[in-house]
């Protein structure tokens, strides 16, 4: 066996057992390109085979995942189909597919009290230290647009801002923060608020003064940090456009699980959004406490 | 014998999701939960397992593994590296293991004609200490380290052991598909 094929078989091995550190990672793959011989999953898949021996399927997916999942799905294979056209991905509207509740609106709770420069100096450090170490890989789930734009409403279905108003009177856990702008170009006249829910899961982005976008050029992005998420993968909270001037609200779209909010950060990024920031403008920040 | 999903999605097919969750949720939720230690951590693994196999649903290839085996081989990578990026090993509620594989492939809960059941059998063929390193490893969910303060063994003694061991359960699969072709794991 050659000094290659062995340190690739070991790395192989490393990496069904425990997992490799991505210097590692791009070892193994250099190494492979030079060990054609070697099959990259076959110690993978066996072990696969033998953990399957110690698994009980009979308990189900639970359904509200399993909804989750399958919408991840339907935007996944729309942004695929779309990007294979070589057509802007975008415009597409998720029907919101919670129970909505009957709770009448209640007020908007004061704007918190936040100095804006202080506060936009510690989150923009802790933001852009996470952005910074943002990986190239496949961590952040696929970008999927559901944004509730200010449109006309049907009779079984509230706005957007009564939607928002039922949240603010049902949650009792709600965080509000006021957007602290950066220096970026776009947030110059920007300002609003973050509503969120870590109970319900479900929160909405107010923007007052945000540049209307054109969505064929670029597009606003949300990211969402998390205590229980490595500060390296902030949450794709979703893509979504400026469609007016004046006040805009955006339901946040998580795609995973928020435990415990640290930061919300509004980026531009490319028509469709991206799995990775180029951070090059950050307009808007919402810390936390 | 079913058909295969992946490569329908692979081909972009949207609607076969659906399928793949109505045959591989349980096993993927399965999964997840014993490498994770709340619901809400595995509903978030899930999440991302299965945008995985969405992704690399085309590397799929039948003359490998089964499609269940693929399935759980997308799953652990995702699992692995959840808990690498963590800096922490999972919870690790599994079984002691050996004996309890005698007797589920003796009660017949490990079909003999599936992967599972492959590897199974050949772990009941590795050498004492080979499918103890492997047991512990897989099973447990046990670092190299661990097992090696575990059996009192060189760290290095642990790696020749598990690396040992899944050769030859990959051996085994490997000589099981020809006849066997296309498996399933019984659920």
């Amino acid at each position: 066996m050659t000094n290659a094929v062995d340190r690739a078989t070991d790395l192989l091995v490393q990496r069904t057992t425990e997992g490799l550190d991505p210097a590692l990672e791009r070892e193994l793959t250099e190494l492979l390109t030079r060990c054609p011989e070697l099959d990259p999953e076959s110690f993978e898949l066996a072990a696969a085979a033998i953990e399957m021996t110690a698994v009980d399927t009979n308990e189900p997916l639970p359904a509200t995942l399993r909804q989750r999942v399958l919408r991840q799905a339907d935007t996944f294979f729309a942004d695929a189909a779309a990007a294979e056209d070589s057509t802007p991905v975008r415009d597409t509207v998720v029907p919101f597919e919670r129970p909505a509740t009957a709770a009448p609106a209640g007020d908007t709770p004061s704007s918190s009290s936040v100095t804006p420069w202080l506060g936009w100096l510690v989150a923009a450090a802790v933001a852009l230290a996470a952005f910074t170490l943002w990986p190239r890989a496949e961590q952040i789930s696929t970008i999927e647009a559901r944004q509730t734009a200010p449109t006309e409403p049907t009779p079984a279905q509230p706005t957007i801002a009564e939607q928002r108003a039922t949240l603010i009177a049902a949650a009792a856990d709600l965080l509000s923060i006021d957007w602290s702008s950066t220096q970026d170009p776009a947030a110059v006249e920007a300002s609003g608020q973050v509503v969120w829910s870590t109970e319900l899961q479900r929160g909405f982005m107010t923007f007052r003064g945000l540049p209307v976008n054109d969505p064929t050029v670029e597009q606003y992005q949300l990211w969402i940090f998390d205590t229980e998420q490595d500060a390296k993968y902030p949450v794709d909270g979703g893509v979504f456009d400026i469609t007016a001037a004046g006040e805009v609200i955006v339901e946040i779209d998580p795609k995973l699980r928020i435990q415990e909010p640290t930061l919300f950060a509004v980026t531009i990024e490319k028509p469709g959004g991206v799995v990775v920031s180029s951070r090059e403008r950050l307009p808007l920040l919402a810390q936390v406490g | 014998m079913q058909d295969d999903i992946l490569p329908r999605l692979g081909a972009g097919e949207s609607g076969a999701a659906e399928q793949c969750l109505d045959r591989y949720g349980s096993l993927v939720w399965s999964l997840a939960r014993r490498h994770t230690r709340t619901p809400a951590e595995a509903e978030d693994a899930v999440q991302e397992i299965f945008l995985s196999i969405w992704k690399h649903a085309d590397r799929f290839d039948p003359a490998k593994a089964s499609e269940t085996t693929f399935v759980a081989m997308v799953a652990r990578r995702r699992l692995i590296d959840l808990f690498r990026r963590k800096d922490r090993r999972p919870e690790t509620a599994f079984g002691e293991g050996e004996q309890e594989l005698v007797l589920d492939v003796a009660a017949g809960k490990i079909e003999e004609r599936t992967d599972a059941g492959l590897a199974a059998r050949a772990i009941q063929e590795l050498k004492p200490k080979e499918r103890q390193a492997v047991m512990l490893s897989i099973y447990q969910g046990m670092s190299h380290s661990e097992i090696s303060n575990h059996l009192k063994l060189p760290i290095g003694s642990v790696k020749t052991y598990i690396r040992r061991g899944l050769a030859q359960v990959r051996k085994t699969l490997q000589q099981g598909r020809d006849p066997l072709k296309k498996l399933t794991v019984a659920t």
